[in-house]
């Protein structure tokens, strides 16, 4: 089954709370531009720094380039491409991820390849960012032990 | 030789050699054989495995007419004769292997007919045996299955299509929010944008869930439809009692019952049953017929216990409630709501299309 988040979950004082992703520094990736600096906005909104990347390739780069605390993942780039390169990078650098999709059944298998949460487009801002602080407490959690 | 015998057309009355006497079926005699070739409408084929080449021995009538070849023209060929530019190695292979190892198998392929039109080809062939058990023909049967694999293409496009205009919306309702999002923030009313986006949503809920369902073939089942709308307001699966049969629905129909419990959703989240761990919401629903009218009406019933109690009716709907109401009524239908101490219960009725 995949994890699906619902409004019910943003209530979640702690997410949503401004300020819930303050200084972390994130990556984003979604080629849709203008999904992408809605995201964008809101992230920097919660407090943190965010790149953005609208292709696999400068993902790609990023992601090598740069140690993040965390990521959103747009799961089809383009016409030919998933997230699936840039989800491995940032796994095997023990950074945590969100997926953010408007095809998880299309992309089943790649999704389901991922423990990550997907957050469903289209998606309440708050959706996203209690994703994903939920996965940055985990990750820290789990370095702190 | 039987073979040489076999060579005559099917239908015709053939002297038979007798070399199928003793076999376990006393009727599979030359004749018998020669005339069930001749009406089957099952291609058939035999083909001599001692020749390196494996030429065709026998092949019936409905093998000629399958192909459009005279049968003067294809014994003694390998039925390789068939294939042609669009035909897959691999399933020739597969036959090839299965004639070495003296298999049985069925092979899918595109084949070519003497005036050059493609059909695809069922192929079955395996071994025949004499009684002691050497080889004698290779039997071959092939079906054309052309309209077979058309309807599967079709298919296949078909569920292609609907994947792409599935994630094409929900991409279309994401940018949408997120220009609303942006808008919004930058408004006076920066709830505004918020307001609208949980509708917007609501929509792509409602019409993501009906997206497989065909609302050409009659009634749909809208149960998933209305979990999807009301399930994200709750993280209890419990909360949600939904009972109800089949429905005419509409893409029309679809937005307004979208909007309209997207409505009664949030406003139990804010003052009714959702407010509370132990609430509950029941949704029934039915096809009926008001009096005296054609039109079929679908009736929703919601009803919400557990909440907070209630004390009479609120001073003033929301904006979102006002619109709800004047949708359904300019929809010919109507929503009645009613706040007893125990709860909301709110009655829908929807003229729906026929």
């Amino acid at each position: 089954m995949l994890k699906h988040h619902h409004e019910s979950e943003t209530m979640d004082e702690h997410a949503t709370a401004p300020g819930a992703l303050k200084d972390t520094r994130l990556l984003l990736v979604e080629d849709e531009v203008l999904i992408a600096m809605d995201v964008s906005d809101f992230l920097e909104d919660a407090g943190a720094r965010v790149d953005h990347a609208v292709s696999l390739g400068r993902a790609l780069a990023l992601a090598r380039a740069n140690r993040y605390d965390g990521a959103v993942l747009d799961v089809t780039l383009g016409r030919h491409d998933n997230c699936v390169p840039v989800a491995e990078v940032l796994h095997a650098d023990g950074v945590p991820f969100i997926l953010h999709s408007g095809d998880p059944e299309r992309q089943g298998e790649v999704v389901a390849a991922f423990t990550a949460p997907l957050v469903r487009k289209p998606s309440a801002p708050e959706e996203v960012i209690a994703a994903l602080s939920a996965e940055l407490r985990k990750a820290r959690a789990t370095a702190e032990a | 030789m039987t073979e040489q015998k076999l060579h005559n057309q099917a239908g015709r009355t053939v002297e038979h050699s007798g070399d199928n006497a003793g076999t376990a079926f006393p009727g599979a005699s030359g004749v018998l054989f020669e005339q069930a070739m001749a009406q089957t409408r099952m291609a058939v084929t035999l083909s001599d495995p001692h020749d390196p080449d494996h030429p065709l021995v026998f092949v019936n009538r409905a093998f000629l007419e399958l192909t459009g070849y005279d049968e003067d023209e294809i014994l003694g060929r390998n039925c390789r004769f068939l294939q042609g530019p669009g035909t897959d190695p691999e399933a020739v292979a597969r036959l090839g292997r299965a004639v070495r190892d003296n298999d049985v198998v069925v092979v899918e392929l595109l084949n070519y007919r003497k005036n050059g039109a493609a059909f695809w080809n069922a192929v079955h062939i395996g071994p025949i045996y004499h009684e002691d058990g050497t080889l004698r023909y290779i039997f071959g049967s092939q079906w054309d299955v052309t309209d077979v694999h058309a309807a599967r293409s079709e298919e296949r496009h078909a569920r292609l299509m609907e994947r792409e205009i599935s994630h094409r919306m929900k991409n279309m309702f994401a940018v949408i929010s997120s220009i609303v999002n942006m808008l919004g923030k930058t408004s006076t009313e920066p709830a505004l944008g918020r307001d609208i986006n949980e509708r917007i949503r609501a929509l792509g809920r409602a019409h993501e869930a009906t997206l497989q369902l065909s609302f050409q073939q009659g009634r749909v089942d809208p149960t998933q439809m209305f979990r999807e709308l009301v399930g994200p307001y709750t993280s209890d699966p419990r909360a949600l009692d939904l009972d109800g049969g089949a429905v005419q629905l509409d893409s029309n129909s679809v937005s307004i019952l979208a909007l309209t419990l997207h409505e009664l959703a949030t406003n139990a989240v804010k003052h009714g049953a959702l407010s509370s761990k132990r609430g509950r919401v029941a949704l029934s629903w039915r096809m009926c017929r008001a009096d005296g009218q054609d039109q079929p009406l679908l009736r929703l019933t919601w009803t919400e216990r557990g909440g907070p109690p209630l004390h009479g009716d609120p001073e003033r709907l929301g904006a979102g409630s006002e619109i709800t109401t004047r949708m359904l009524r300019a929809a010919g239908g109507v929503i009645r709501r009613r706040w007893d101490t125990a709860g909301l219960t709110a009655e829908i009725e929807l003229p729906l299309q026929c």
